[in-house]
């Protein structure tokens, strides 16, 4: 069993990669800043809390660099949804890039108007685009619910649209409606999916992974997954329509999956 | 800290692919069911390509105290015995040491290091781990033999786009390797006194198998002396547009929004030792980059196989 000593000398010489590590999860989560900051200083205290568990647990059935990785990476999520709660950067958004990231991070996350967000990111040097390029960028992300009322103050409140007409409300109580049940059958046609290929599918579309990555996560060969993802759609499309989900309604569900 | 640190080191194992076919199957079975590990996993799962890709990537913050420098190779701290970890069986994420005897001639390489890509910017310009799969190396069909005519910037600019595809290659262990590497030996020898550098790319592709940091050695020669025999200007142009080509396939937004880019895209469209419709190729490339949306990227890559076909002699 590792000395304390030793165990301490080993996160020493882990820190550069722990940091690192830290700091491509913040940039693939919209963190900047000092968001960034306390996140890191957050991880390197629970990696030191216990006497140094995380790394006294290690059993070397991984490099310790993957490990890290993970835990890392594990660590980030609990940060993340103690602070925000489930709210996480759009696929869409990431596949912007980092700029649309932060974007959407201070417009729909933190409630920041369109202006401000631009002048934060002008000033922090994210970004030289224009208001007018941003605004575009803006408009191509998905519209999020808002963020749970323990993290939104007074002042984003202001933000948000007031009730609209009996009329109005009913359409979109219809609407929701539809998307719940639409929803709701996706949910149940990815649970008659085989495990690994409802990974795949999670992986692929739901966190914006690309092919190679997927098959490196899941330790599969590259070539055949472009097929099987594939395969594995069409399966989801039967299940949906044996459903009674009309083919428009799967067309809506699943035609953005397939434009990837 | 929470429960699951069995769990990362099993996740850890299935990322190293160290995990034996049982015990993955179990794995992806409780993975599939939670939607807290999967998130966690996918962040872990980019992170290690873009570590891999891009070691030397700038924090957009670096935290306070903490300097993002190379990270120190796996290995005991003086006087402590190290913890036993499994070797990694993807080969890039432990950094390690390489002491080399001569390749050719005395020359002294430089160790393994993750910037082993940086230390050369502009021949493997996108952050990739390896080809994309069914790429098309070829986009002016048959390599020709060392004896047919071909202008000395023509075979500079195949010779860019090839070290690009062989550097890829043997990260992702493709078995195109060593084709890749054959090709790029009967390029070089067209050049007169370039003997020396074809033997390098022959021996790559003779060990084209093997993990990519036994071939690093070969492959950082190949890098300072193929643009130092072939012309400099015309290696590098063709490895970027190459490079560019594989962003394209891999629908790699961050190469295409980069100013290093949009300033190779404007020096290009300036160059006026560029032919013309090699010029206007740029031109309709800078017109999908810059358009503010999405490019459409089956133009780029049509525009970029193109530009590619153009200045590295068609025909």
């Amino acid at each position: 069993m590792p000395s304390r000593k030793e165990l301490e000398a080993l996160f020493l010489e882990h820190l550069p990669w722990i940091d690192r590590v830290c700091s491509l999860l913040c940039r693939r989560h919209g963190l900047a800043g000092a968001d960034c900051e306390d996140y890191t200083s957050w991880a390197r205290m629970k990696l030191v809390e216990d006497d140094y568990a995380a790394l006294r647990k290690f059993r070397g059935e991984s490099s310790l660099n993957t490990y890290l990785t993970v835990v890392v990476s594990m660590l980030f999520r609990e940060y993340r949804v103690s602070k925000w709660g489930r709210w996480r950067p759009s696929a869409a958004a990431r596949r912007e890039g980092p700029v649309a990231v932060r974007l959407e991070t201070l417009v729909r996350r933190d409630g920041y108007g369109l202006d401000q967000a631009a002048e934060v990111l002008r000033s922090s040097g994210d970004t030289d685009a224009s208001r007018g390029e941003l605004a575009r960028i803006l408009a191509r992300l998905p519209a999020r619910d808002p963020m749970r009322p323990s993290e939104v103050g007074a002042d984003e409140l202001e933000h948000t649209p007031a009730a609209a007409s009996a009329d109005d409300l009913a359409e979109r109580h219809d609407s929701e409606a539809q998307r719940k049940h639409l929803r709701d059958a996706l949910a149940r046609a990815l649970e008659r999916l085989a495990p690994e290929d409802r990974l795949i599918l999670r992986m692929r579309f739901w966190e914006d992974l690309s092919v190679a990555d997927v098959a490196r996560g899941l330790d599969l060969p590259q070539k055949p997954l472009y097929r099987r993802i594939e395969r594995i759609l069409n399966e989801l499309r039967g299940h949906l329509q044996a459903a009674g989900i009309t083919p428009d309604e799967v067309r809506s569900l699943l035609g953005n999956l397939e434009a990837e | 800290m929470t429960e699951p640190m069995t769990n990362a080191e099993r996740l850890a194992a299935l990322l190293d692919g160290q995990l034996g076919a049982h015990r993955r199957e179990e794995l992806i079975a409780e993975l599939a069911a939670s939607d807290d590990d999967i998130e966690a996993y996918a962040d872990a799962v980019a992170i290690t390509a873009e570590l891999e890709a891009a070691p030397e990537v700038t924090p957009i913050d670096a935290s306070a105290g903490a300097v993002a420098t190379t990270p120190e190779p796996e290995g005991a701290a003086p006087g402590v015995t190290p913890i036993h970890a499994a070797p990694s069986r993807r080969r890039g994420l432990a950094p390690r040491w390489m002491a080399l005897a001569a390749v050719l001639a005395g020359i002294a390489l430089a160790p393994w290091l993750w910037t082993r890509f940086t230390a050369d910017p502009g021949l493997v310009a996108v952050e990739a781990a390896a080809l994309p799969a069914g790429w098309d190396a070829s986009p002016w069909g048959t390599t020709r033999g060392a004896g047919d005519p071909m202008t000395e910037e023509a075979r500079a600019v195949r010779l860019g786009a090839r070290l690009v595809d062989v550097e890829l290659a043997v990260r992702g262990r493709d078995p195109a390797a060593a084709q890749l590497a054959t090709e790029t030996a009967i390029l070089l020898e067209g050049i007169s006194g370039a003997a020396p550098a074809a033997g390098i790319y022959h021996e790559v592709a003779r060990r084209a198998g093997e993990p990519a940091e036994r071939l690093e050695p070969l492959l950082e020669v190949g890098r300072k002396t193929v643009p130092q025999t072939a012309g400099e200007e015309g290696v590098r142009l063709g490895a970027w547009i190459e490079s560019a080509r594989i962003a394209a396939a891999m629908r790699d937004r961050g190469f295409f929004a980069s100013r290093a880019t949009r300033s190779r895209l404007e020096r290009m469209a300036r160059d006026p030792s560029l032919p013309p419709a090699a010029r206007s190729a740029v031109t309709r490339i800078q017109a999908e980059v810059g358009s503010g949306g999405a490019p459409e990227w089956s133009i780029l890559e049509r525009e970029l196989s193109g530009l590619l076909r153009s200045l590295g002699g068609q025909g």
